[in-house]
Formats: structure tokens, sequence, C-alpha cells
């Protein structure tokens, strides 16, 4: 069955069909959801998007890929799940379990596991402050790993705009993070 | 893009090597201009530093994705969507019965005031549900030597 008659059965309630589309995108979902809640609390969140997306399936008039619809549900409700811990916390999110590192070994940056982790709470924090279009562009290119075409379809757009969105959304990034930058400015040839 | 990209910034410029720093970060960028953007870097300590900051991230960002969901996890969200479908359900049910609770209520009073105001002026009304009926003044009378 394909993605389109699912999601016509699904809206008229069948719920081995919603389970199917579940099936279809839970882990390009978790992946989105991940890159912005602590881990321990992301199949969580991602459940509860799967669940919005379920009561509102009515109001998915086909017109976008079904997949950006829910990525997008997943994004909002992964950011309503961060401004509420933030506000409940009166803290910044643990973003792994206590010793944990928190970027890969061979990562560039700071050595100390200490420095490495505060940079990597840094680059969370900063994806996060990312607009909604930027950040969804970023972790479309460096979670999912698509290409200019393929983020273009996804998205509607033309791979012009992809071009100049992920600049855009990197040269925020590099902003957000300046501090960890050696030196930070520029310089005219 | 990269028509800004060959007629934006000047060669050589910092704002030229960021363009050519997205692009290569996604292997978007041709040779030429990879190859200026190397020569660029290498006299360039900030450009350097903002090649590391896309770096980190994307490892960063990689790392934090890694892993398929746990076993289980669509049974899970459907049994989840069909106990949210059931409470939507309840709500309505609660809401559409309340509603016609309160418009049974409003008719029902409506009788009620409408009812023994009829029978005070029904002559065949028993009396005391007639006199009960009629509405009697309120009779004020001001008190003296207050203060």
């Amino acid at each position: 069955m394909d993605e389109p008659e699912l999601v016509r059965r699904a809206r008229d309630g069948d719920a081995a069909a919603f389970g199917a589309l579940v099936e279809m995108h839970q882990d390009r979902v978790l992946r989105l959801v991940r890159g912005l809640v602590p881990p321990q609390d992301a199949e969580d969140v991602a459940q509860d998007a799967f669940v919005k997306a379920f009561r509102k399936l009515a109001e998915f008039d086909g017109r976008s890929r079904f997949y950006t619809w829910v990525y997008r549900i997943a994004s909002n409700t992964a950011m309503d799940w961060r401004k509420r811990e933030r506000y409940r916390r009166h803290a910044p999110l643990p973003e792994g379990p206590d010793g944990e590192d928190l970027l890969p070994e061979d990562a560039p940056g700071p050595r100390s596991r200490a420095e490495r982790n505060e940079l990597a709470r840094s680059i969370d924090e900063a994806v996060a402050e990312l607009s909604d279009a930027h950040r969804e562009i970023v972790l479309l290119r460096e979670v999912d790993g698509l290409s200019y075409d393929e983020i273009a379809t996804e998205l509607g757009i033309s791979k012009g705009t992809v071009e100049s969105r992920l600049f855009r959304a990197r040269e925020k990034l590099r902003e957000i993070l300046g501090e960890w930058m050696d030196g930070g400015g520029r310089h005219d040839a | 893009m990269k028509d800004d990209v060959t007629t934006g910034p000047a060669p050589g410029s910092c704002d030229r090597a960021r363009l050519l720093l997205s692009l290569a970060a996604d292997g978007a960028a041709t040779p030429a201009q990879d190859a200026e953007l190397r020569a660029h870097a290498e006299r360039c300590a900030p450009c350097r530093a903002a090649a590391l900051v896309d770096r980190t991230v994307a490892a960063r960002l990689r790392l934090r994705a890694d892993g398929a969901a746990s076993p289980g996890f669509a049974a899970r969200v459907v049994a989840a969507a069909r106990r949210a479908q059931l409470a939507a359900a309840e709500n309505r049910f609660l809401r559409r019965t309340a509603a016609a609770a309160a418009v049974v209520a409003a008719v029902g009073a409506g009788v009620i005031a409408w009812s023994p105001a009829r029978r005070a002026d029904d002559p065949s009304a028993p009396r005391e549900l007639a006199r009960s009926a009629v509405v009697k003044p309120l009779l004020v009378t001001p008190s003296r030597g207050g203060r």
C-alpha cells in the first residue's frame, strides 16, 4: 500500500494504517527529535508528535509530503518540550547521562572532556536558537544527510534557496558559537 | 547560490570563504572552489575556526541522531493514538451531554417560572400554589433614629 493510501486510511481512523506510517518514518523523526531533546526523553517526545499528527490528520491536505508535515509537528513538539523543561527546571537541559562524552572521539575542538561536553551543550542550545526554517534545513542536511536536490523536493523550495538558507543557518551558528572559535573575526585578503 | 559565489563577495575575502565553506561542507564545491578555500584558510585563522565550528556542529548532530527506534515503538505510538482518540471522543460526548443537559435545564427552568404565574391567574389552580406564586412587594420601611 502506498503512502497516500495509508494516509487516507489513517485519516478514516484506521490505526493499523497509521502504525504503518509510523514505522515508515519513525527513525527519521527520532533522529530529528534527538537533535533537540536529551536522548532519554526523545522517544516520549517523538511519540507525542506522532499522536498529535494522528489527531490532526484531517488537516493534512496532501500538498506537502507526509514526512515534511510530520517533521514540522515533531520539530514544534520538541521545541515546546524544551521551553517547558527549561521553565520547569530553571536551568539548561541535561543533554546526556553524566560522564558521557557528548562529542564523537574524532570531533575537532577542545580536548578535555569537560570542555567538550560544554561545547556539545552550547551546540545544542545554538541549534535550538535557530529560526524554525534554519533549524529544519540544518537538520535535514546534517542529520538526515539529504542532498540539496532532496531537501529542495522535501521542502518545495529551489535548490538555490536550499544553498542560501543553509549558508545563513551556518553563519548564525558560527555567530552564536563565536566564543569557541579562535579569533572569530574576519580579515580582508 | 553558486551564482552568488561566483559573482558575489570579492575573491579572497572572508565573506566569499564562508560561502565556499558552506558548499564544501556539503560536498557541493567545485575543485576550483575547494582549492580557493584551502588557499584562503591557510592564511586566515578566523575562517579556519569557522570551518572547525561547522565540522563540530555536524559531528555533534550526527552523534545525537544516531540509533534507531526501540523495539515496539510504533505499537506504543498506535496505542497512545488510540487512547487519545478515545479520550477525544469521550470529551466530545461529555461536552454534548453537558450542552444537552444545559438546554433541558433551561427549558425546565422556563416551564417552572412560567407555570406558577399561570396558575396564579388561574382561578381553578389550588389555593396554596396560587398564593405562593404571587410575588409580594417588598416593603422597606426607613429606619428612624438611625445614624
